[in-house]
């Protein structure tokens, strides 16, 4: 088979000096499934916002059929054949299904016809086997619609080249399962597909090749038939994923969290806490699974005062802070790492100093409340050295570190203080193998320490290797307890995460 | 570790990035002058060095300073919350109107009383500045919008108070005369050198301290820099930017009193004399560092006088300066300016670390064999 | 309070209406493609003594406004080629500009007509006031809505035109997609700063002629500092009328009413005149407060059905 698509030594360096992708070279056969794999922040998205001509390369050439491409926007891809479903889907909310096909497409009538649309939208729909509300605007539609909404948007504009970004990762199983059906429909009917996935199960089952991305770089290409999941895991991570420590058997102490009954809808009306309650003692890391977005985000903010509960009550050390403020509830010994570094994680373009002694400015004051320069230099020389931040000093600005880097100042920050109990979102993602497996040793320090810890993961084995217990969320419910002395089995706790099993009332 | 420091150009990026942008924007200036003037080379030569040549063109440049450093400090405090709000504007005339009223329509012994009517200025300059802040929370209107309609408001209010109460009647408009009492005494004989001068270091010193050293200044900062991350570590950053605001809009309208009192004998100002966007571009070019403050606002003062010494011996209008002023914020302004000179830079250091960090790799890989 | 029910009072009110109502469409347009132009102000004032002088030396109306038109769109793409392809901040840039006008526009008066106040000593053309057949004839109404300048009716059909465009056309469909959401009309292969530089052309168009309005329409000579502050009151009401043109008309309309008002009180009440000028501002700022209120009232109604 010819390829169809070819990639030569890209490499891409983002502002700011971030080297996304480096010299990556693969080739995608016409009318195959294939799949790119790799851990979050390995660079798959960045590649492929270059093949669909939304991010320009730093050097490299790309060929299609032989010839090379230069796309300097969306529109060459589009034009070229080459259609993208995004993992953050790209629709304009308040716009109808119908605007949302019709927009940008080359052939659309100058002066819009709303009931034209509506009816060449219905025939989309009708032509490939998808059901849509053509009338309804997105910011109404479930995931799985807009999902549709946005195939349907390629296929549309004749495209021959499908790249999706994790199209699962937002499904229900069943929603999967019919996403699956109709690829390979695609598949049959000439299509060529590039599917981005971190979930091997999926890979191995819908794709014909495979080709592994590490940090940047590509770890070559296999063909499905031949490779195991085991030897993509270890491709993709260098080692083996599962994560193995010595852990000291838990004695936990007093009870240092309580939620009760914590209500919570967004601002759409769904259901994102369900009668919540749960407890976390010291010496003790509860891990929260549950696929993103069934409340495990709202928890974390409830507990941490970012948010407020419709009802229920959060109790620290027996006092109820439910109506406290961020600051209060920080002062009170609870300290946190926010989900997404660069929106709340950090000031990027501060110090790496001024970083540091964010979470607790007023042990820097002196009574005049001046702050203590020399206090805070030796305060921040010390977490760099003892938290293994690669930097040139302190006083470089935060936002020029890599991604593993900014995590391990901002672990440094929030697990210097003086806080008994630390809640971790997702605190390793997207960065290094290095990184993340110190930051485990520094959590598991932290236990030992006598502190609690609640630990929000997406990545399961994150939460086997450092849990005792391990609670799983599903839609703003807790579905199951487990106790992972022994390690818990991950398909097990995948069914409950899908909602397939419960254990009911009795958690 | 090896503490020993190279020497690295980009250390200096934004410092060399600011002169660039003001010399490209003199140029240009001086292309505008040899198409309109007859006498090119004269003018800009007097726009140079004229204020140089006497002994009263430097004073001058420092008198024209002292407001611009009032109103830039007053900006350096609440632009760096991360608002964009100038109602100092409006603080400053205030603050020159309510020394006025306190100037002549309160009596009290000398001292006290340029104590009090700077003080009462400062307070309700304060209270200015913040309003375009709070409504705009509330509203959901752009700050900079609402503080350009308070700051005519604050005008017209002013221009109507000193009609209504303070105006002397008959002769060129203006107030009734300061009594002596309420006026700023001069430092220097000859000159109209004044104790507000002393004033305005003791606040340069204050407003370096504050947002460099204190721990204030620091949230403001980080408030300005992510206020989703000031928030999450706790900190009350409405109160935060509002506080900002007071100060600065006090040292706004402390600026108006001592500019009032110190430099008048009455009050005179007609039209709103807007003194912020100087101020802006003294605290732009100082790259939002107090300590430079001084030094820029004397360049801005020296250019203004130097138009005006121009304007007079080679008939060119002052307000030239405007085309400069506009052309520096563009470009200092503008993120891309000079931008593949860092660019190029960051993508070749970053190229180096990953060799780097293949090199490692690979030894440390031939290691373990 | 006689002057209410005379239809002198509400043609003055459409009058004044105008300038505001070219300016808030040129905020309109560009908010509706997520730009934020502080320099609408500036951009009036530069092209009101453009129209002027150009208009003067060449005897020609048209050459005027066409003159006037042009460098309304090139000072828009000044600060669109600073804000979009520089990345400056769309506010600092704004400043720029406004600053680089009310000086520069001085400057130019000063060194062309040797007054820094007013082009009065030039002979400049004027924008002609149309009296509009049967609408004319028609009482009340007629002496209202007929006998407006030239441009008013420009104003009026402008907004029709933006209306249109931005809801009934695939370009503004293009635009608004862009000032949603930029990253989403990037990947739909639309070219978002075409899309701002066209939406930056029609804000040019628009505030020159509203600039022009004020120097060769509503009076006959450029004067320093001519558009004060109308510029920045438009973005005011962009903001009460969510970038949609026909709400914009009517916001426009609050001011009209507000200066015409003023003017009213000035020759018939005896309040400070200097805080009669207040008022315009004073009574936007009320009806911005009372406009937001009602939204929350709405807003919090629908969230607590919605969490119910």
């Amino acid at each position: 088979m010819d390829n169809l698509l070819e990639l030569k030594n890209v490499t891409k360096i983002y502002e700011g000096g971030v080297l996304a992708n480096h010299n990556i070279s693969f080739s995608v056969r016409e009318g195959e499934i294939h799949a790119l794999v790799g851990e979050n922040g390995a660079g798959k998205s960045t590649l492929m916002k270059i093949l669909y001509g939304m991010e320009s390369i730093t050097s490299g050439q790309i060929f299609l059929r032989g010839k090379e491409v230069k796309f300097s926007s969306s529109k060459d891809a589009i034009a070229h054949g080459i259609g993208m479903v995004h993992q953050h889907f790209m629709l304009v909310d308040s716009f109808t299904g119908a605007e949302n096909l019709m927009l940008g497409y080359s052939g659309a009538r100058f002066f819009s016809n709303k009931k034209a649309d509506i009816e060449e939208t219905n025939a989309v729909a009708k032509k490939y086997g998808f059901v849509i509300d053509a009338r309804r605007r997105v910011r109404d539609m479930g995931v799985s619609m807009k999902q549709k909404l946005e195939i349907m948007k390629i296929l549309y504009r004749g495209s021959k080249i499908i790249i999706l970004d994790e199209p699962t990762a937002v499904l229900t199983p069943q929603e999967t399962e019919e996403l699956f059906e109709r690829l390979i429909e695609l598949k049959k009917s000439g299509m060529t597909i590039i599917f981005i996935s971190h979930k091997l199960n999926e890979v191995k089952r819908i794709s014909d090749r495979i080709t592994v991305l590490k940090s940047g770089k590509t770890m070559g290409t296999y063909n499905t038939a031949d490779i195991s999941e085991e030897d993509i895991s270890n491709l993709m991570v260098g080692r083996v994923i599962s994560f193995e420590y010595d852990k000291t058997p838990l004695v936990s102490g007093k009870e240092l969290l309580r939620t009760e009954h914590l209500k919570y809808k967004d601002m759409f009306g769904v259901i994102k806490l369900n009668d919540l309650s749960l407890s976390l003692h010291e010496k003790e890391i509860v891990g929260i699974a549950g696929v993103e977005g069934n409340g495990q985000n709202e928890l974390v903010e409830i507990i941490t005062a970012n948010l407020r509960a419709l009802s229920g009550k959060v109790f620290y050390k027996g006092e109820d802070i439910t109506d406290k403020s961020i600051g209060d509830v920080r002062r009170r010994g609870i300290a946190s790492i926010p989900e997404d570094r660069m929106f709340n994680g950090c000031a990027g373009n501060m110090s790496i100093s001024e970083n540091i002694i964010a979470a607790d400015i007023s042990t820097f004051e002196d009574k005049n409340k001046l702050l203590n320069k020399n206090r805070i230099k030796n305060y921040s020389k010390e977490l760099i050295k003892k938290f293994e931040v690669k930097t040139k000093d302190e006083n470089q600005m935060i936002k020029s570190l890599s991604g593993g880097n900014i995590q391990k100042a901002i672990v440094a920050r929030e697990f210097s203080t003086s806080s008994d109990l630390l809640i971790l979102n997702q605190p390793t993602r997207g960065i290094d193998i290095g990184s993340i497996s110190f930051i485990h040793h520094k959590i598991l320090e932290m236990r030992d320490a006598g502190k609690g810890i609640l630990l929000v993961s997406s990545d399961l084995n994150e939460l086997i290797a450092l849990a005792d217990r391990i609670l799983v969320m599903y839609k703003g419910r807790i579905v199951a307890s487990m106790d992972n002395k022994t390690k818990v089995n991950e398909q097990e706790l995948g069914l409950y995460m899908l909602g397939i099993k419960d254990q009911g009332e009795a958690v | 570790m090896n503490e020993q420091k190279k020497f690295d150009i980009m250390n200096y990026f934004s410092a060399i990035r600011i002169l660039i942008a003001i010399v490209i924007s003199l140029l240009l200036v001086f292309v505008i002058i040899f198409f309109v003037s007859d006498q090119p080379v004269y003018a800009i030569f007097k726009m140079m060095v004229g204020p140089l040549q006497t002994k009263r063109g430097l004073f001058n440049v420092l008198e024209r300073a002292t407001p611009l450093i009032f109103t830039a400090l007053a900006l350096n405090v609440s632009l760096r919350s991360g608002v964009f709000n100038i109602g100092v504007d409006g603080s400053f005339y205030m603050g020159a109107v309510i020394a006025s009223a306190f100037a002549l329509q309160v009596n009290m012994p000398n001292v006290i009383h340029q104590i009090v009517l700077i003080t009462a200025a400062g307070i309700i300059g304060g209270l200015i500045n913040t309003l375009p802040i709070m409504i705009g929370k509330y509203t959901k209107i752009d700050p900079t919008v609402l503080a350009i309609m308070f700051n005519s408001i604050f005008y017209f209010v002013g221009l109507a108070y000193v009609s209504a109460f303070l105006l002397q009647k008959g002769g060129s408009w203006g107030s009734y005369y300061f009594p002596d009492s309420a006026r700023l005494g001069n430092l220097i004989r000859g000159t109209s050198m004044h104790w507000g001068f002393v004033i305005m270091l003791f606040t340069i010193v204050f407003v370096i301290v504050l947002m460099e050293k204190s721990s204030f200044g620091y949230k403001v900062r980080l408030t300005g820099a992510n206020p989703n991350f000031a928030k999450y570590v706790g900190i009350k950053t409405v109160l935060v930017v509002i506080g900002a605001q007071f100060i600065g809009g006090f040292i706004g309208g402390m600026g108006g009193a001592i500019e009032m009192v110190g430099m008048y004998k009455r009050f005179q100002w007609q039209s709103q004399v807007s003194y912020v966007w100087d101020g802006l571009l003294v605290h732009m070019l100082a790259n939002e560092n107090p300590f430079f403050i001084p030094i820029t606002a004397i360049f801005i003062a020296y250019l203004r006088v130097g138009a005006e010494i121009m304007s007079r011996s080679a008939r060119l209008d002052p307000e030239i300066v405007a085309f400069l002023q506009g052309i520096v914020i563009l470009l200092v302004a503008s993120e891309r300016f000079l931008y593949t000179f860092k660019k190029r830079h960051e993508q070749k250091l970053s190229l180096q670390q990953a060799k780097k960090a293949e090199e490692k790799a690979a030894l440390e890989g031939g290691n373990s064999i | 309070m006689n002057y209410l029910v005379s239809p002198n009072f509400w043609f003055s009110i459409l009058a004044s209406t105008t300038p505001v109502l070219l300016a808030t469409l040129a905020a309109n347009i560009v908010s509706k493609a997520g730009i934020f132009n502080l320099a609408i102000e500036g951009t009036m004032l530069i092209c009101a003594l453009t129209g002027v002088l150009v208009s003067a030396f060449t005897k020609s109306l048209v050459l005027g406004a066409l003159a006037g038109v042009f460098i309304g769109i090139a000072i828009s793409y000044i600060l669109g080629y600073f804000a979009l392809i520089m990345k400056g901040a769309m506010n600092a840039c704004g400043v720029a500009i406004n600053l680089a006008a009310t000086g520069g526009t001085v400057f130019v008066l000063a060194t062309v007509t040797g007054s820094k106040a007013s082009s009065s000593s030039l002979v400049s053309s004027t924008f002609p006031n149309i009296a509009v057949p049967f609408i004319k004839n028609i009482p009340f109404a007629g002496s209202i809505l007929s006998g407006h300048n030239i441009i008013t009716y420009l104003a009026w059909f402008f907004t029709f035109l933006t209306w249109f465009l931005l809801y009934k056309t695939k370009l503004g469909q293009e635009i608004r997609a862009v000032g949603e959401n930029e990253e989403t009309s990037r990947s739909a292969g639309i070219n978002v700063n075409l899309m701002k530089f066209i939406s930056l052309a029609f804000c040019g168009v628009y505030s020159a002629f509203g600039g022009m309005y004020l120097s060769m329409g509503s009076l006959k000579s450029f004067t320093a500092g001519m558009v004060a502050g109308r510029g920045y009151l438009s973005l005011a009401m962009n903001s009460i009328s969510q970038g949609n043109p026909i709400l914009g008309f009517a916001s426009s309309l609050i001011y009209g009413f507000a200066e015409t008002m003023t003017v009213y009180l000035e020759l018939y009440s005896k309040l400070n005149l200097k805080l009669i000028s207040a008022f315009p501002y004073i009574f936007i700022i009320v009806v911005l407060l009372l406009v937001q209120t009602i939204k929350n009232n709405i807003k919090k109604n629908r969230k607590k059905s919605l969490q119910n």
